[in-house]
C-alpha cells in the first residue's frame, strides 16, 4: 500500500532540513497570527458589549407616550357672531339666516347710550328711554323692571333670564354691589358687548346650573357666555368666570372678537370651554389669572389676532393646551406664565403665529409638550423653563428663523423634536448619554480585556498540559 | 397585546447579537481548549465519496491534497458507485460498492458502510486510525487535514465555507453563493458551540467529517436513512459517549450551480433531517428535539422578526427606546456576520488571481453578501417552506459539482437525478471485495469481505 510521507518526499538531508525549517517558521508565523486573533476576537467582543450597553442602559431612555385628545371637536362651523342672532331673533346655532327663522324665546336687552331696548324673536318688544347713563347693573335691572327678563336678590345677585348687551355707544360696569351674575341656562342668553364698553370688576359669573357632562355642555347651544364684538372694550378684573360657553363660534366662554381690544386680570376662568378666547381682535391683555379646568384650553388666541399680551397666568388642567395661539396670530407676548399638567400641550404656537414672543414661562407636567411651534416660524423662545413634559420643546413644519435660548429643559420624554437645543440648558431628559454610567462602562473595558486574557492564558497553559503534539508543531 | 407581543417579538430581533456571542463562545472555547496530540495516531485516511460523475473534479481534490506539504502518512481513499467515471491514478485506493452489497443504510450511507467494512477487515477501525471524509466538492485545506489528523477527539470537524467559485458567474450561481453565507455563518456559530462547548451536534456537514477507526466501528453508517448520513453518525456518536470536537480551519466547498440544484439539494437535507427527527431509530431523543427545536427557531426569528416590522411601522405596537437601540446593534451584527462571511467566503485565491483582482474581489463580495443579506436570509427561510411543500424525495438526489459537469447535466437534461447509491437492495449473493491498495504487496487484486451481517461490532 502506498502512503504519502510528509513532503519534501525527496532531497538530500540539507534540502530537507531547510524545507522543514521553512514550514517550522511559516507555522509559528500562523500561531502567532492565531494568538492575536483570538485576543482580538475577546477585544472586538468586549467592544460589543461596550456599545450594546452604552445605548441601551447608558442612555436615558423614557417612554414617549401618545398623546390622545380628551375631547373630540365637532367641526369647525362657520356662522354669525352670537350677537347678532339675538338680534335677529335667530336661534344661537344658526348658520345661515335663510334657512333659520327667528324664535320669541331669543330674547336680548341692549343696553344704548339714551335707551335699553327689549328685543325677542327679533322685534322691539320694548324700549325703555334713560334720562342718564346706567352706573351699573343695577340700574338696568330697575329699568327692565320685569324679573322674567333680569331680576335681582338684593343680596349682590342679579340673573339674566335674557342676553344683556351693549350696544355701540353704550358702557356698562359690574360691579359692587353686584357680586354674583348669574345667567340662566336657555337659547340666546349670555353677556355681550357689541361695539360699546363692559367692565366686571369683583363679579362672579356663572350659569344657574353649573357641574354636569362637559362634552353634553359643549354642543348645548342653551350654555351662556362672554363676548366682545365690533371694536368692543371688554375688561374683566378680579373676577370669577366658570362654566361657561360652548364649542361654536366666539361662544366659547370669553371671546374678543373682530376688532375688540380690553383686558382680563386678576380672575379667575374655570370650567368653561375655553378660558379666553380671541378673533380678529387686538392688543388684548391678560394677566395674572388663574385659568383651570376648561374643557379645550385655557387662553387661545387666535386668527389674526394681533398685540395679545398674555402674562402671568396660570393655566393648568385644561383638556387640551395651557395656552395657545393659532391662526396668524401675531406680535403677541407669552410671558412669565405657568402652564402645567395640561392634557396635551404647555404652550403652543399654531398655524402661522408669528413674532410672537414667549419668555420666561414654566411649563411642567404637561401630558403632551412643553413648548410647541407647529408651522410657526419667526417666534422667540427664550428662558423659559420646560420640565417633566412628552417633548420639551417641539417644532414642526415651517419653523425658519425660531430663536430658542436660554431656556432649560429638563426631565422631558425627549428633550426636544424638529429643533437643536444649543445654548439652552438640557439635562435629565429622555434620549440622552448618561455620563456617569457611560465613563462606569467604558472604564471596565480594559479591566474586561485584561481578565480575559489571563483567562484564556490560563485555559490555554491547561489545554497544553493535557495536550500531546500538535499537528503544526514546529519541527513536526 | 401591546405589552407582550413586543417582547416576544423583541427574542427574535436579538438573535443575531446572542449568535454573536455564541460564536465567540465557540471560537473562544476552540483557541483555548481543543486539544491535539498527533502521536496518538498512525494511520490516516481521506476518503472522498462519489457517485462517480464528478470524476474530473475528484481527481483535482487528490492532486491538491498531494501538493500539501503533509506531515503524516496518509492515504486517499475513493469510494465510488459503479456505473460511472473510476480513474482515480493519484488516489491510494478506489473502492467502487459492489450492486449486491446490501446493509440498512441506503445510498451514500450505504457506499460509507460498505468503505467501513473495507476498514474493519483491513484493521483500520482502531482509535489509532483517523479517516477524513470529504465530497465530490470540496477542498480541504491543508491546515484543515493537519488539525483534523492530530485532533485529540473520537470525532471532530471545521468550518464549511463555500469558497470554491464563491460569487462567481453566471447570476444563479453569484446569488446561490451567497445565499450560502448563511451556511458558514451557522457552522461558524452552532457548530462551534454545540460541537465544541457542549460536545452534542447541531448541525453535521459531512465535507471534512473526522472521526477515528473506533468511532466508526462503533456508531457505523449502517442506519435506516436515504439522507442526514452526517448528522444521524454525528448525533449518534455523541449520545454514545464519543468526544466531539470542532476546529476553526476551512472545508471549502461549491454552491450549487442552479435553482433546480439549490432546490434538490436544500429538499434532501430538509427531508432526511425530518426523517431523522421522527424516527427514534435514527436520531436519540435529545438530538432530534435539539434539531427540531432549531428548525422552529428559525422560523419563528423570520416570521416575528418580519411581523414586528410590520406592526412597528403601523405603530400597533410600540418599543421601548432602549430596546430599539438594542434592535439597531443586532441588525448592524448580523449584517457584519453577513460581511465576515462574505470576507471569509471570498477568502480564496484561484492560481494565477492577481492581488488587485483578489482583494478587489473579496471586498465586493463582502460588500455584495452585505447588500444581500434580507435577500439571502428571506431566501433561506422560502427555500425551507419550498422544499417541505415539495414533499418527501425518498431518494439521495446528488447535484452537479461544477460549472461544466452543471450544464454537461442541464444539456443532459438530468441535473440532480442521479443518486449516490441504488434504490434496491437485493440480498447480497456474493461478498463484496476490498480493492487492493495501490502499489501493495498483496499477491490478489482483491481481498475478500465477508457479509456485513453480524459483523458490525455495535
Amino acid at each position: 500500500m502506498t502512503t504519502r510521507s510528509p513532503a519534501p518526499a525527496v532531497g538530500s538531508a540539507n534540502d530537507l532540513l531547510t524545507a522543514n525549517h521553512a514550514l517550522a517558521a511559516a507555522l509559528l508565523r500562523r500561531e502567532r497570527s492565531r494568538r492575536r486573533g483570538v485576543h482580538l476576537l475577546m477585544v472586538v467582543m468586549t467592544l460589543l458589549c461596550a456599545v450594546t450597553f452604552s445605548v441601551t442602559v447608558g442612555r436615558q431612555y423614557r417612554e414617549l407616550q401618545s398623546t390622545s385628545e380628551f375631547f373630540h371637536r365637532h367641526a369647525y362651523v362657520p356662522s354669525y357672531d352670537p350677537l347678532s342672532n339675538v338680534i335677529l331673533g335667530l336661534p344661537p346655532d344658526t348658520i345661515d339666516v335663510r334657512d333659520s327663522a327667528p324664535a320669541p324665546d331669543i330674547r336680548g336687552i341692549t343696553l344704548r347710550r339714551n335707551e335699553i331696548a327689549l328685543v325677542a324673536g327679533g322685534e322691539l318688544v320694548r324700549s325703555i328711554p334713560l334720562a342718564g347713563p346706567v352706573t351699573g347693573l343695577p340700574d338696568v335691572v330697575r329699568a327692565v323692571d320685569d324679573p322674567s327678563w333680569i331680576d335681582q336678590d338684593g343680596h349682590g345677585k342679579v340673573t339674566l333670564h335674557a342676553a344683556l348687551i351693549v350696544s355701540p355707544g353704550g358702557s356698562l360696569t359690574v360691579t359692587a354691589p353686584v357680586t354674583d351674575l348669574v345667567m340662566t341656562v336657555r337659547r340666546g342668553v349670555l353677556l355681550g358687548v357689541d361695539g360699546g364698553r363692559l367692565t366686571l370688576n369683583g363679579v362672579n359669573v356663572r350659569p344657574d346650573t353649573v357641574g354636569g357632562d362637559v362634552n353634553r355642555h359643549a354642543v348645548d347651544e342653551r350654555r351662556p357666555f362672554i363676548v366682545a364684538t365690533h371694536q368692543a372694550h371688554l375688561a374683566i378684573t378680579r373676577s370669577h368666570l366658570s362654566y361657561l360657553g360652548r364649542d361654536w363660534n366666539s361662544s366659547y366662554g370669553v371671546a374678543w372678537s373682530d376688532g375688540s381690544t380690553g383686558s382680563m386680570t386678576h380672575s379667575e376662568v374655570d370650567h368653561s370651554f375655553i378660558g379666553t378666547y380671541t378673533d380678529h381682535a387686538r392688543d388684548v391683555l391678560i394677566e395674572q389669572n388663574w385659568f383651570h379646568d376648561n374643557t379645550l384650553y385655557g387662553v387661545d388666541p387666535h386668527s389674526y389676532s394681533t398685540n395679545i399680551s398674555v402674562r402671568h397666568n396660570v393655566s393648568e388642567r385644561n383638556g387640551r393646551h395651557g395656552i395657545i395661539f393659532s391662526d396668524f396670530v401675531t406680535g403677541g407676548v407669552v410671558e412669565g406664565n405657568i402652564t402645567r399638567d395640561n392634557r396635551l400641550n404647555g404652550i403652543m404656537m399654531d398655524a402661522s403665529s408669528t413674532g410672537n414672543r414667549i419668555i420666561g414661562n414654566t411649563s411642567t407636567g404637561n401630558r403632551g409638550d412643553g413648548i410647541v411651534l407647529a408651522s410657526s416660524p419667526d417666534n422667540l423662545l427664550a428662558n423659559n423653563m420646560v420640565t417633566g413634559n412628552r417633548v420639551g420643546i417641539h417644532a414642526r413644519g415651517d419653523h425658519a428663523n425660531v430663536q430658542i435660548r436660554g431656556n432649560t429643559v429638563e426631565g422631558n420624554q425627549l428633550a426636544s423634536q424638529g429643533v437643536e437645543l444649543a445654548g439652552n440648558t438640557v439635562r435629565d431628559n429622555g434620549d440622552q448619554w448618561r455620563p456617569r454610567v457611560l465613563i462606569g462602562i467604558w472604564s471596565a473595558v480594559p479591566l474586561v480585556v485584561v481578565l480575559l486574557a489571563g483567562v484564556t492564558g490560563l485555559a490555554r497553559r491547561r489545554r497544553d498540559r493535557m495536550s500531546g503534539r500538535p499537528a503544526l508543531a514546529v519541527g513536526a | 397585546m401591546r405589552t407582550v407581543l413586543p417582547w416576544l417579538l423583541l427574542v427574535a430581533f436579538l438573535r443575531p447579537l446572542m449568535e454573536i456571542f455564541i460564536l465567540a463562545a465557540g471560537e473562544w472555547w476552540f483557541h483555548t481548549t481543543f486539544r491535539q496530540n498527533r502521536d496518538l495516531f498512525s494511520r490516516y485516511i481521506i476518503q472522498i465519496t462519489t457517485v462517480g460523475r464528478e470524476q474530473d473534479r475528484v481527481n483535482e481534490i487528490i492532486r491538491e491534497i498531494r501538493s500539501y506539504p503533509m506531515t503524516m502518512d496518509y492515504e486517499i481513499w475513493v469510494t465510488n458507485e459503479p456505473g460511472n467515471g473510476d480513474v482515480y491514478p493519484d488516489a491510494d485506493r478506489v473502492i467502487t460498492v459492489p450492486t449486491d452489497f446490501s446493509c440498512v443504510a441506503q445510498y451514500k450511507a450505504r457506499a460509507l458502510e460498505f468503505s467501513r467494512i473495507v476498514r474493519q477487515h483491513l484493521g483500520y477501525d482502531t482509535a489509532d486510525t483517523k479517516i477524513t471524509f470529504l465530497d465530490d466538492d470540496t477542498s480541504p485545506t491543508w491546515e484543515y487535514l493537519e488539525t483534523a489528523y492530530a485532533a485529540d477527539y473520537d470525532i471532530c470537524q471545521g468550518v464549511t465555507a463555500p469558497r470554491i467559485d464563491y460569487g462567481r458567474g453566471p447570476f444563479a450561481h453569484f446569488l446561490l453563493s451567497h445565499i450560502d453565507d448563511l451556511r458558514f455563518h451557522n457552522c461558524m456559530t452552532y457548530c462551534s458551540s454545540f460541537q465544541g462547548i457542549l460536545g452534542r451536534p447541531l448541525f453535521v456537514h459531512g465535507e471534512g467529517l473526522t472521526i477515528t477507526g473506533h468511532t466508526e466501528r462503533t456508531v457505523t453508517w449502517d442506519w435506516r436513512i436515504f439522507a442526514s448520513e452526517d448528522l444521524t453518525f454525528g448525533c449518534n456518536a455523541a449520545a454514545a459517549g464519543l468526544r466531539w470536537g470542532f476546529f476553526h480551519e476551512y472545508i471549502q466547498l461549491t454552491s450549487p450551480w442552479t435553482w433546480k440544484a439549490y432546490f434538490k439539494q436544500r429538499r434532501r437535507w430538509m427531508w432526511g433531517n425530518i426523517h431523522a427527527i421522527v424516527n427514534r431509530d435514527v436520531l436519540p431523543l435529545g438530538a432530534a428535539i435539539r434539531i427540531a427545536i432549531r428548525y422552529f427557531l428559525s422560523l419563528f426569528t423570520f416570521l416575528a422578526s418580519g411581523t414586528a416590522v410590520v406592526l412597528i411601522l403601523t405603530d400597533v405596537i410600540e418599543v421601548a427606546g432602549w430596546a430599539h437601540s438594542l434592535f439597531w446593534c443586532s441588525l448592524v451584527v448580523w449584517l457584519v456576520n453577513f460581511g465576515l462571511s462574505g470576507w471569509v467566503n471570498a477568502g480564496l485565491r484561484r492560481p494565477g488571481q492577481s492581488s488587485a483582482s483578489f482583494w478587489t474581489n473579496r471586498v465586493l463580495q463582502t460588500l455584495a453578501a452585505v447588500v444581500l443579506a434580507p435577500i439571502t436570509a428571506t431566501f433561506t427561510i422560502v427555500a425551507l417552506i419550498t422544499t417541505l411543500y415539495m414533499g418527501n424525495p425518498r431518494s439521495f438526489e446528488v447535484i452537479a459539482k461544477t460549472a461544466a459537469t452543471s450544464d454537461q447535466r442541464e444539456r443532459d437534461g438530468r441535473d440532480g437525478d442521479g443518486r449516490d447509491g441504488r434504490d434496491s437492495r437485493g440480498d447480497q449473493t456474493t461478498a463484496p471485495t476490498i480493492p487492493t491498495a495501490r502499489g501493495a504487496s498483496t499477491t490478489d487484486d482483491t481481498q475478500r469481505v465477508p457479509s456485513t451481517i453480524g459483523e458490525r461490532l455495535r
